[in-house]
This record gives C-alpha cells, sequence and structure tokens, in this order.
C-alpha cells in the first residue's frame, strides 16, 4: 500500500525521506558485492509477485504486500530492495508515487526490517519455530504497514483521520492471509531452495 | 515485457541529459507536491500539460497512466468529503458535505496529476537506464544503481517466468477461490518464482565475474548536448514562475 | 596479448553441499589447446567442471593450473579470467545490459579500454558473428539465436585464448544452430564445448573428454562409432539416444 503524490506534507516528505535515505544505506553497506545482484533479481520477484491478486472474500481480490516476506529473506538489504521496486513501480506502473518514494520507503521497507529483527531468528530453526515465524513476519508486516500507511497520512493532514478505521479494517483480512501465505512460501523455500533463506544481512 | 513506450522520441525532451531534467524534476515536483497555493498547483497542472504536448507524447497512453492514478484518487473522494468537522458546503441528503473535506482531495487530485504528467514528460521520456546513469552523474551510489538497473533489466525476464508457472498452474486446473488450496497454491508460485530469480541471479553474477565485474557499470553513451540547453532554460523558467506565482 | 590455452586439474574432488558421494573422485584434467567436447549424462557434473576451471567453484581437493601456474587465489583466477572466456547455458544470464553495445562492450571496458576502442572492438565482434548494425537492439527482444549470438560475441570481445562454451545449441533452431557451426569453425581460439548435441560436436572438435563417474577419460572420434547395433530402423535416417559406450 502506497500513497501517491500530493498526499504527503512537505515534514513528511521529508522525515520520510531521511528515514528511508538512513534504511536504504544502512541495506547497501550490509551488502557485498557477491550479493547485490541476486539481490537486485529478488527486487525484481518482489515487484512482480507483489502484482498478484488473490481473493480475500467473495468476489474480493486484494494484492499481496509481501513486504513481510522480502524482509525475512533479505534482512536489511530488504530496505534498498523496496525502495528501487517502488521506484520502478511509479515510472512503469504510476504505482505511488516519486515525490513520496522515501514515505513509501518507510511505509513498506520499515516493516520488512522490523519482522526480520524481530523473527529472523526463530526462523533459521527449522520446524515448528520457523513456521510460527514465518507466520508472524507476513501478519505483523502488513500491520505495521497499514499503521505507518495511516500516520504518514494523518500526519500530513488531520482530515484524513476519518480515512483511518477504513484504512485499518481493510488490512485485516490481509494479515491473516499474508501469514499464512509467507508461511507456505517459507515453507517451499525450504524443501526447494533452502539457501534463500540464509541470505539475508 | 516492459516497454518504455514514452522513452521513444525525438523532442527536446527525449534528447535531452537525463541529469538537466533530473535537476528540473528535484526542483518542480516536490515544490508542486507539497504546496497547498491553489495557483501554484493549476500552474503545475499547466506545465505538465504543456511538457507532455511538447514532448509529443500519445495523448493515448498518457491517458491510461492518469487513469491509474485517479483510481486511488477516487478512493478519496468517496471517503474524505463526508468526513471531517468544520464548515459544512451542503447537504447530500442526511450526510454533511464538509469542506475541508473537499478541498483536501481536490487539492491532492490536482497535484497528483500534474506531478504526474511532469514526471512523465521530464522522466519518462528518458530510458530507466540512462535515468540510472543520470542519478550516478548526480552522486547517487554506485550500488544502489547497479541494483536498480539490474533489477529493471531481468522484470521482463521474471514476468515471463511468474506467467509460465501461472499457466501450469492453469493448465492443471487452478481456478482461485476462498480456500487454502488457493493460498498454498499462490505461495507455491511466489515461492518457485524467487527460487529462481536467486539461481538466476547467482548465473548472472557469475556471467559478471567472467567478464571482469568488479562493482561499477561502465557508461557507454553521451547524449547530445544541444538540446541540454533548450530544456534546461525551460525548466529554470518555469521553476521561477512557480516561485513567483506562490509569493504572488 | 595472447597467454596460452593450456588448462590442468590435477586430482580434484568436489561434493555438492549435502550431496553424499562427491562428483569428483580424484579427477584429472589436461587441455593444451585445439578443440574438444566434453560429455556425459546429466548431473555428471560437465557445468561445474567448467566453474572449477575459472574458479567460481572452489573444488574440497586439488589443484587448478592455467599454463602451468597454479591458480590459489581470487587474484590468480582474474588474471585467468582474462584469457578464458564462458559462454553460459542460457544467454539471458549473460545478456544483462540494456543494449547489445553494452553487453559486448562490457569485458572490455571492465578490462580499461576506453570508451571509443571498446565500442569499436564490440562493433567488430558484432560483425564477426554476423550481427553488424545490432548495436543499438535491446537485448531482451531478440531472438533466442540472436541471444546466443551476441552472448558468444560478449566473450568473443575479450580476446581470450580459451572458450569455453556450455550448451550452446540449447534452444536453438536449425538456421540459428548451423550459422554457430560456421562461426565456430572460423574461430582462431581453442575451445571446449558441452553439448548433446553429438551431430554438432562431430563438426567442430577433433577429441573428446567424458565425465563418467566422478573421473575423466580422453578420447578421440574413433573410439566413438566402435559398436555394433541392431534395431528396426535400419538403413533410414536416424538418431540414437546420447549413451557413448556399449
Amino acid at each position: 500500500m502506497h500513497i501517491t503524490e500530493g498526499v504527503a506534507s512537505l515534514p513528511v516528505l521529508i522525515g520520510g525521506g531521511f528515514i528511508s535515505a538512513t534504511g536504504v544505506a544502512i541495506g547497501l553497506s550490509r551488502l557485498t558485492q557477491k550479493k547485490i545482484i541476486a539481490t537486485a533479481l529478488l527486487a525484481s520477484s518482489f515487484f512482480v509477485t507483489s502484482l498478484i491478486h488473490v481473493p480475500v472474500a467473495p468476489a474480493v481480490s486484494l494484492h499481496l504486500l509481501l513486504n513481510g516476506l522480502v524482509g525475512i529473506i533479505l534482512g536489511w538489504a530488504a530496505f534498498p530492495a523496496i525502495v528501487v521496486a517502488l521506484l520502478l513501480s511509479a515510472l512503469v506502473m504510476q504505482h505511488g508515487g516519486i515525490t513520496v518514494l522515501g514515505v513509501n520507503g518507510v511505509v513498506m521497507g520499515l516493516p520488512a526490517v522490523t519482522v526480520y529483527l524481530l523473527f529472523g531468528n526463530w526462523l533459521k530453526i527449522p520446524g515448528r519455530k520457523r513456521k510460527v515465524a514465518s507466520f508472524a513476519a507476513g501478519s505483523v508486516a502488513v500491520l505495521l504497514t497499514a499503521i505507518l500507511l495511516v500516520l504518514a497520512m494523518v500526519l500530513s493532514d488531520r482530515t484524513f483521520l476519518s480515512m483511518a478505521p477504513v484504512i485499518l479494517l481493510f488490512h485485516l483480512p490481509n494479515m491473516i492471509i499474508e501469514g499464512v501465505v509467507t508461511m507456505y512460501v517459507v515453507g517451499f523455500m525450504e524443501k526447494v531452495q533452502p539457501e534463500l533463506l540464509e541470505q539475508s544481512v | 515485457m516492459i516497454e518504455e513506450k514514452f522513452a521513444l522520441g525525438n523532442s527536446v525532451f527525449h534528447k535531452a541529459d537525463p541529469v538537466v531534467k533530473l535537476v528540473g524534476a528535484a526542483c518542480l515536483l516536490p515544490f508542486v507536491a507539497v504546496n497547498d497555493d491553489l495557483k501554484v498547483i493549476l500552474m503545475g497542472l499547466f506545465f505538465g500539460i504543456f511538457f507532455v504536448l511538447l514532448a509529443s507524447l500519445e495523448l493515448r497512453h498518457v491517458l491510461k497512466h492518469l487513469v491509474v492514478v485517479n483510481i486511488f484518487m477516487f478512493f478519496l473522494w468517496i471517503v474524505l468529503p463526508f468526513s471531517g468537522s468544520g464548515e459544512v458546503l451542503y447537504y447530500f441528503g442526511p450526510l454533511a458535505v464538509y469542506k475541508k473535506g473537499v478541498e483536501l482531495p481536490l487539492l491532492i487530485t490536482l497535484k497528483a496529476n500534474g506531478v504526474s504528467l511532469l514526471i512523465i514528460s521530464l522522466l519518462s521520456t528518458s530510458s530507466v537506464q540512462r535515468l540510472g546513469n543520470g542519478l550516478r552523474q548526480l552522486g547517487v551510489s554506485v550500488q544502489f544503481t547497479i541494483l536498480l538497473l539490474t533489477t529493471f533489466r531481468y522484470l521482463g525476464v521474471i514476468m515471463q517466468e511468474y506467467g509460465r508457472l501461472r499457466r501450469a498452474a492453469k493448465l492443471r486446473r487452478f481456478k482461485p477461490g476462498l480456500s487454502l488450496h488457493t493460498y498454498r497454491t499462490y505461495a507455491y508460485l511466489i515461492a518457485m518464482t524467487f527460487v529462481r530469480s536467486y539461481e538466476q541471479g547467482n548465473r548472472v553474477n557469475n556471467a559478471m565475474i567472467m567478464r571482469g565485474f568488479s562493482g561499477t557499470f561502465p557508461i557507454m553513451d553521451l547524449p547530445s548536448k544541444n538540446s541540454d540547453y533548450k530544456v534546461g532554460t525551460l525548466l529554470a523558467l518555469s521553476f521561477t514562475i512557480l516561485i513567483a506565482v506562490s509569493i504572488i | 596479448m595472447k597467454s596460452g590455452s593450456h588448462l590442468e586439474l590435477q586430482n580434484i574432488v568436489f561434493r555438492y553441499p549435502g550431496a553424499k558421494i562427491p562428483v569428483y573422485d580424484q579427477l584429472d584434467f589436461t587441455f593444451e589447446k585445439g578443440r574438444a567436447g566434453l560429455l556425459g549424462d546429466n548431473g555428471s557434473g560437465k557445468t561445474t567442471l567448467f566453474h572449477v576451471l575459472v574458479g567460481l567453484v572452489k573444488p574440497d581437493r586439488g589443484r587448478v593450473l592455467f599454463n602451468g601456474r597454479e591458480m590459489e587465489n581470487d587474484n590468480d583466477f582474474k588474471f585467468l579470467r582474462r584469457h578464458v572466456g564462458m559462454v553460459f547455458q542460457q544467454a539471458d544470464d549473460q545478456l544483462f545490459s540494456p543494449t547489445v553495445i553494452e553487453d559486448v562492450a562490457f569485458g572490455p571496458l571492465n578490462y580499461d579500454c576506453a570508451r571509443e576502442e571498446a565500442a569499436e572492438i564490440a562493433s567488430r565482434t558484432l560483425k564477426k558473428v554476423g550481427l553488424q548494425g545490432y548495436e543499438h537492439r535491446v537485448t531482451h527482444r531478440l531472438s533466442g539465436g540472436e541471444k546466443r549470438l551476441v552472448a558468444l560475441a560478449t566473450v568473443l570481445a575479450m580476446e581470450p585464448d580459451v572458450l569455453l562454451l556450455d550448451e550452446p545449441t540449447n534452444d536453438l533452431d536449425k538456421s540459428s544452430r548451423s550459422r554457430l557451426i560456421d562461426i565456430l569453425g572460423e574461430l582462431e581460439q581453442s575451445y571446449i564445448i558441452i553439448s548433446h548435441d553429438q551431430d554438432f560436436l562431430s563438426n567442430l572438435v577433433e577429441s573428446y573428454y567424458l565425465l563418467e563417474k566422478g573421473k575423466l577419460i580422453h578420447t578421440t572420434d574413433a573410439i566413438l562409432h566402435q559398436h555394433q547395433h541392431f534395431h528396426i530402423l535400419g538403413e533410414q535416417n536416424h538418431r540414437h539416444h546420447d549413451s557413448l559406450v556399449d
């Protein structure tokens, strides 16, 4: 979920830009030359898979955020990967925006890194701990994204407060579904390419 | 396949150095985006339209892009006018339409359209690759630009890969519905896309190493100098006008 | 600057992570120059052998030598890679630049060529593979055959002494394939080709390396055809499956 051009006020824009720049810098500094190309391809995958629509209610489909998944796979490198995906998304598909890239970077990237920090350890332990960690990563990331989205909007203009309940409610089914999907994805990766679960920086 | 539709063309915007356009965009875009002065916003919208026409872009495609932007606007318009407090404009049956609830989406809609048009005419008229090179010349880290350019380069490849996986599922009679099976299947498609792209990433890295890759992408082409002055002047002028309008 | 094409592996042992049986069992390999094919069943480790030769994979034991010198660290292999070029199985893996000329010039530019010189080398190389005029084409939109030839050009542009080609006829139609045979036939470089396509190989190479059960056997053409067989197709044109020793 991202905000479009014109939604963010100047302070929010600057704050978002600053935090995103920091996040990207940290992520890049932890990426070795060996991993940067693979990270780019994973960012590409993130872009493509975040376009997938999944049914959440009769006749209603939502697209998955998948920032939780990207967070646990890439760790801090998720920040630059997500920012790059957002930038390309804005340029190529008109999703989100360029002036609000920093803000959207925080909205999507901060939850990714947060769930990595919170659940990364349990993720390394195969079995039940891994399952729980992946579900938690997927769902908590969505929750944090929704909260940050609302925060960004409300801090820009109090009038947005009326939209807050709608946005938060909207993300509730998403939380469960992304938790489940992330859990299954990690389960599949574990069997097919466990190396991928050891890439986080 | 990711087509860079707007990047093909012969206008001054197409020929100008991306660095000039990036600097211009960096000034114009945020100025319009955070402004609450209706005069400035309208002027920004005017410039957006003017530049798009100057760039001779196909209006059909431009409108298609604007539709996406305005879908988001639609959601704002459904909720905001009826919420909030303060001055009421009029009553829509039992619902009150608040002034603030109309001003906000109105300004945002105008801003979003104006900024989008500016982006299309200034940024989309150069390929992502040249924009990336321009960013590097402006001091953006090499790592970031490599990440950007490589992610973009393989977007089409990954899309095709996902498409193949999706079709294979369809051939096995996969129909999305509200079931655990559906989520498992999507999870499988997502997992395989990530796995395959990761493995390809390693192979691409190997290919780069075999050709001497040491952390930088060498730049090949040099854009023409002619259009730089025209576009540079135009952008500087526009920015000056916007500032002037905001002061009046 | 020519360096020589003498590649050698001594006593290589390597096990894939998680595998029980090593894929190479004290394997020895010597290649001086000329043209050779590398054959073996799927999973026998042909591609990995190439990777060991150029230092992309580090064996558990054993030595890699290039022109008599042991390749001990990454710097040694960096030197080796200036003289040994590898064409990958999938062209897309090698075509990571937006346009053809950038991909072909990538190698020379990385080896401190000036921009104009690199562009000139790139154009020359494209001409060599029959793709003159392709400089500004977008790599992603080329056909399978064209991609394969551009991939070859990206490696040839570095003027290596030896080429390693991994399944170069994968995904190629008949005309692209014969074009590739012509181009490879005219190359001055020595090369080793991994391929299942024995017709293709028999047109080009002088000897074969067979990778079987973790070891390499070097053989020349004659031995391959020493077998008798019987089946219903008899006198008609037919193909055999890829079995080397009956």
